[in-house]
C-alpha cells in the first residue's frame, strides 16, 4: 500500500477526504528512481472541478506516456484544509507519489479562468515557492502555464516562468527532451528558457520590456533577450483523428461534476460568435474522423467502467456525421452495456431533438437553449446566426417531443445594448412559454419549468469585441433589475450573475502586466476560491486596486481605438487583428458575417493549413481556398 | 449453500472483500459507485433492475465507518448468467483499485439474501494504545452506560455491556466482537472511550487503528457471512 501525505486525523477531519488520496483506477504510478522529468501538472481549483476537465486528462496521458517522465496531478486542497496544511506546516504534494512539489522539475498549470488567478498563487505559497518568478533559484521547479486564459497571460507573467500558448500536444514533447539533455549537460535554468524560447508556442515574460504610454496604454512590447522571438505563434494540432487520446482516463472515487467519459468530435467552431473567445482561438475546425471516435468510445466505456459518455465540442450539431456516430453508439454501447449517451452543446432544432429523442428514449432531462441575446438586432450584433423563428420551433418542437425544462442562457451588456434589447430577452422568454400553451392540451408535457439564466458580457482579448467598452457595474446591476422587473416570474425563473465578480473577469481577461502585483495584494488579503461564491470578498480587490493603484475602468469600461496595442497582440492565433476589427465594424452596423461550413471569412487562419478552411464538414475540399 | 453445479435463475452471489489502505477514506456510497465501474470493467454479467433508470442489482452489508479499514466486508449482487466462482473473483480483483479485494465468494439461495438483514455482530482488531487498558476491570462493572445522540438528537443513557460479546488481548492486538446491526449497534470508538476512561487515560481517537475482521450473522457459534466460524482468539 502506498503511503498517504496525510495523516488519519487530518483526513477524517476535512471534508471529502478522497480528493487527496490518489490510488483511483488508471491513476499512474512510477518508480521515482528511474525518471528523469518530476512534473506537477495543477488545475487550481478544487478535485471535482479539475478531474472534469479533459485538457488535464490529456496532458496527464500525453506526458505518462512518456517512460522519462512522471506527471502527477495538483488541485487546490479545499479551504478546510488549505487552513490545516498552513497551521501543520504540511507542503503541497501531487496525489500519485504524495510528494511535496516543491521538489519536482516542473509545476505546470492549466489556466481555465481568470478567476483561479489567486489559487494558483495559493498553490505556490501552499508548495513552498516563491511567488515571483525573479525570486526563484534553480532549486525550483519552473512553473509554467498553458489553457485558454494564457491567450493573455500578462496579468499573472511576474509569477510564471513560461507560458505555452496553444495545444499541449505539438511542442510540449519537444521541450520536455530539450530539458533532459540541459539537465544531463547541467545547464542553468537561463539557459533553458533561452533555448525553449526558440521553440515555437513559448513565451518567456522575463524575456521582454513593456513599455507605457503616458494614458496606461503600451508603447512598445520588445524582447530583451535575443533568444526571445518578437511574436509568439499559436500551437494547434491539425491532424486530431491521429493525435494522442487518453483511453484509459482516471476514474475519480467521489462525484465530480461530470461523472462520465469524453470525446471530443472536433476543436474549434464554425459559427464565428463575435463575443466568444473559444470560437476564435481554436480556429480553424479540426474534426476527428468517426470511425476513431467510435473505436475509443469502446474503449473508453471497457478502460473505465462509466455508464455514460458524453461526445463534446463548441458546436456539435456541426459535426458532419453526428447522426451516424450516435445511432452507431446507442446500438452498441446503449443497447449491449447500458450505456447512456449525452450531446451537450446542440441547436436546439427538429435535427437535434430526433437525436435527442434516440439517446434518452424515456428519461428527459432539460434542455438548454443559448440564443445569447434577446433581439434579432442584438443576436445580429454578436454574429449569433440564428432567427426567433428558428428559437421559437425550437421550442414548439421541444414541447411537443415532451421536454418540459428549458434553460434559457442570455448575456446582459452586449456592445450596443438597449433598454429595448434587455426586455427583448424577456419578451422572447415569454413567446416560448407561449409556444407550450399554443400545444393542444393533450400534446402537452407536464407543467413547463423555465428557467432563464443571465450573465454579464465580458469582452475578451481575441475577439471582435476586444476593442470593446465593457459595460459598468452600474449598468449591470440596473438592467438585471430591469429584466427581473419585466420577466414574468409565475412561468419564469430567473438567476443572474453576479456583477462584481465579472468587474474582476474583465479587468484580468484585457490586463496588462501592472496587474500580478494587484493579484497579488489580492491574495495577501485572503483572496482564494474567487470563483466560488461563498469565498469571493469584493472588498479583498477593491483595497489591492487602491493599493496598486489600478483604475479598473481603464480596463473594463475604457473606449480602445484602432490602433491600440493590446498586451497580448504579441501572439499570433492566425485571426488577423485586420479580421476582428473588421468583424467590430460590423459588429456594430448589424451586418452578419458567413460562417466557416458555408463560405470562407478570409481570417488568417490558413496558415495552419488545414482543417475547414480546407475542408468542408463533409470532408469535401473547398474549390476557392487559394482566394483567401 | 448452493454448490457451483446448483445454477439457477437468478443467481444470488455474496462476496467477502477487504477495504484497506487509502480505500478507507472513500464512503459507503462512493464505494457502491466504486464497484459499479469494477463490475462492468470487469464484464461481471451483473443483472439490471427493471425500470426507467436501471441499476445493477447489488448491495453492501453493514457499511463501514470512514477511516476504518477492514478484512471481513460483505456484498451481494445477482447475476443474469452463470460464471465461475473463482473466475468472479479474480475478474473483479484484476479490475479493482489497489486497496479493494474479494476473498471468498459464494453461491446463496434466495431466502438467504435476506441475511444482510440478519447481521449481529462485528469483529475488530485495535492496535495502538491498548496495552495499558483493563479488559476484565472493564468487564466486571454491572453495567457500562453511555450517552448516545438518538437520531432526533435527543441524548439517550444506554447500557452497552450486553452488547460487548468479546473483549481480548491477542498477538494482533486488542480484539473486539461487538453487536453490530440495526437493533442494537456498537461501535468500536465507544467502547475504546470507556476502556480509557476505567483507567484514566486521555481518550483520543487517533491513538488507535481499527480494522474490521469480520461481520457475523450469529454469535454462538461464531459465523460469518458466508458461512466461515470466525473465532475471537
Ligand atoms: S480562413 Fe476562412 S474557413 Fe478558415 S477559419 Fe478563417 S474564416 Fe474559417
Amino acid at each position: 500500500m502506498r503511503k498517504l501525505r496525510l495523516n488519519d486525523e487530518i483526513l477524517l477531519s476535512v471534508e471529502k477526504p478522497a480528493r487527496y488520496i490518489g490510488h483511483e483506477v488508471n491513476a499512474i504510478y512510477k518508480d521515482t528512481d528511474n525518471i528523469d522529468i518530476r512534473f506537477a501538472l495543477c488545475f487550481a481549483d478544487v478535485y471535482e472541478i479539475g478531474m472534469s476537465h479533459l485538457g488535464l486528462a490529456i496532458i496527464y496521458d500525453l506526458l505518462n506516456k512518456r517512460e522519462d517522465t512522471f506527471c502527477e496531478r495538483v488541485f487546490s486542497p479545499w479551504m478546510d484544509l488549505d487552513e490545516k496544511m498552513r497551521e501543520h506546516k504540511i507542503p503541497l504534494f501531487a496525489l500519485e507519489s504524495q510528494e511535496p512539489i516543491r521538489d519536482f522539475d516542473f509545476l505546470g498549470f492549466t489556466v481555465q479562468y481568470e478567476m483561479s488567478y489567486t489559487n494558483m498563487l495559493s498553490v505556490m505559497d501552499l508548495a513552498g515557492i516563491p511567488f515571483y518568478s525573479k525570486d526563484r533559484d534553480d532549486t525550483y521547479p519552473i512553473i509554467c502555464a498553458g489553457g485558454p486564459c494564457v491567450y493573455n497571460p500578462e496579468p499573472i507573467a511576474d509569477f510564471i516562468d513560461f507560458f505555452y500558448i496553444g495545444e499541449a500536444e505539438t511542442n510540449l514533447p519537444t521541450i520536455l527532451d530539450l530539458y533532459k539533455d540541459m539537465k544531463i549537460a547541467g545547464k542553468t535554468k537561463l539557459e533553458y528558457l533561452e533555448a525553449i524560447a526558440e521553440i515555437d508556442g513559448i513565451y518567456v515574460p522575463a524575456f521582454y520590456d513593456v513599455s507605457y504610454n503616458e494614458d496606461g496604454t503600451i508603447s512598445a512590447f520588445l524582447p530583451n533577450n535575443t533568444h526571445a522571438k518578437p511574436r509568439i505563434k499559436k500551437q494547434i494540432l491539425m491532424d486530431v483523428t491521429n493525435g494522442s487520446f487518453p483511453e484509459k482516463p482516471i476514474v475519480p472515487y467521489i462525484q465530480t461534476i461530470h461523472d462520465r467519459v469524453v470525446l471530443e468530435l472536433f476543436r474549434g467552431c464554425s459559427r464565428g460568435c463575435r463575443f466568444c473567445q473559444a470560437g476564435m482561438i481554436y480556429r480553424p475546425v479540426r474534426e476527428k474522423s468517426a470511425q476513431i471516435l467510435k473505436e475509443q468510445a469502446e474503449r473508453l466505456i471497457k478502460n473505465t467502467g462509466h455508464d455514460e459518455i458524453s461526445l463534446i465540442s463548441l458546436s456539435s450539431s456541426d459535426y458532419g456525421e453526428l447522426k451516424e456516430i450516435t445511432e452507431y453508439l446507442i446500438d452498441t454501447l446503449g443497447k449491449e452495456k447500458q450505456v447512456n449517451i449525452s450531446l451537450p452543446s446542440l441547436r436546439i432544432d427538429s435535427f437535434s431533438l430526433e437525436l435527442m429523442q434516440k439517446v434518452q428514449e424515456v428519461r428527459k432531462s432539460s434542455l438548454t437553449f443559448a440564443p445569447e441575446a434577446g433581439s434579432q438586432r442584438m443576436r445580429d450584433v454578436i454574429n449569433k446566426g440564428i432567427s426567433e423563428k428558428e428559437i421559437l420551433d425550437g421550442a414548439k418542437a421541444a414541447f411537443s417531443g415532451g421536454w418540459n425544462r428549458l434553460k434559457l442562457y442570455f448575456m446582459l451588456g452586449l456592445p450596443e445594448e438597449t433598454m429595448e434589447d434587455v426586455e427583448a430577452i424577456a419578451d422572447l422568454s415569454h413567446a416560448i412559454v407561449e409556444k407550450y400553451y399554443e400545444l393542444p392540451k393533450e400534446m402537452r408535457p407536464k407543467k413547463p419549468s423555465i428557467v432563464v439564466s443571465t450573465s454579464f458580457f465580458v469582452p475578451k482579448p481575441f475577439t471582435p469585441f476586444q476593442w470593446s467598452p465593457q459595460d459598468t457595474a452600474e449598468n449591470f446591476i440596473m438592467k438585471k433589475g430591469h429584466l427581473w422587473r419585466t420577466i414574468d416570474k409565475k412561468t419564469i425563473k430567473y438567476n443572474a450573475h453576479d456583477a462584481e465578480t465579472s468587474v474582476i473577469e474583465g479587468v484580468m481577461a484585457r490586463g496588462d502586466r501592472k496587474l500580478s502585483a494587484t493579484i497579488m495584494a489580492a491574495y495577501n488579503k485572503g483572496a482564494r476560491f474567487d470563483s466560488w461564491s461563498e469565498f469571493f470578498k469584493y472588498e479583498y480587490w477593491v483595497e489591492a486596486f487602491a493599493e496598486t493603484g489600478i483604475d479598473t475602468n481603464f480596463y473594463t469600461t475604457r473606449v480602445r481605438s484602432e490602433d491600440e496595442v493590446f498586451p497580448w497582440d504579441f501572439i499570433d492565433i492566425g485571426v488577423s487583428k485586420k479580421f476582428l476589427y473588421n468583424e467590430y465594424e460590423q459588429a456594430k452596423a448589424e451586418e452578419l458575417t458567413v460562417n466557416c461550413m458555408e463560405g470562407c471569412a478570409h481570417c488568417g487562419a490558413t496558415i495552419y493549413k488545414g482543417g475547414i478552411c480546407y475542408v468542408d464538414k463533409h470532408g469535401v475540399e473547398k474549390p476557392d481556398i487559394n482566394t483567401n | 449453500m448452493l454448490t457451483n453445479t446448483e445454477l439457477k435463475s437468478p443467481i444470488l452471489i455474496r462476496i467477502k472483500f477487504e477495504k484497506q489502505g487509502a480505500l478507507r477514506f472513500i464512503g459507503h456510497l462512493d464505494l457502491m459507485r466504486t464497484f459499479q465501474k469494477t463490475f462492468r470493467r470487469a464484464d461481471i454479467p451483473i443483472a439490471y433492475s427493471e425500470g426507467y433508470n436501471p441499476h445493477q442489482i447489488f448491495s453492501i452489508a453493514s457499511p463501514l465507518t470512514l477511516g476504518i479499514g477492514s478484512v471481513g466486508e460483505y456484498l451481494d449482487l445477482k447475476l443474469k448468467e452463470s460464471m465461475d466462482l473463482d473466475d468472479l473473483i479474480s475478474a473483479i480483483n484484476n479490475a479493482s483499485p489497489e486497496g479493494i479485494k474479494v476473498t471468498a465468494a459464494v453461491m446463496l439461495e434466495e431466502k438467504a439474501a435476506a441475511g444482510m438483514a440478519a447481521v449481529l455482530g462485528a469483529s475488530y482488531t485495535i492496535t495502538g494504545k491498548i496495552n495499558d487498558f483493563d479488559l476484565d476491570g472493564l468487564l466486571s462493572k454491572e453495567t457500562i452506560t453511555v450517552t448516545k445522540k438518538t437520531k432526533k438528537g435527543k441524548l439517550k443513557e444506554m447500557d452497552i455491556k450486553p452488547g460487548i460479546f468479546g473483549l481480548v488481548h491477542t498477538g494482533d492486538g486488542l480484539v473486539m466482537i461487538l453487536s453490530s446491526g440495526s437493533t442494537f449497534n456498537i461501535k468500536p470508538d465507544v467502547v475504546l472511550r470507556e476502556l480509557c476512561a476505567f483507567i484514566n487515560q486521555e481518550y483520543n481517537r487517533f491513538d488507535f487503528q481499527i480494522m474490521r475482521n469480520d461481520i457475523m450473522m450469529g454469535i454462538n457459534p461464531y459465523v460469518n457471512l458466508v458461512g466461515e466460524t470466525v473465532t475471537p482468539i
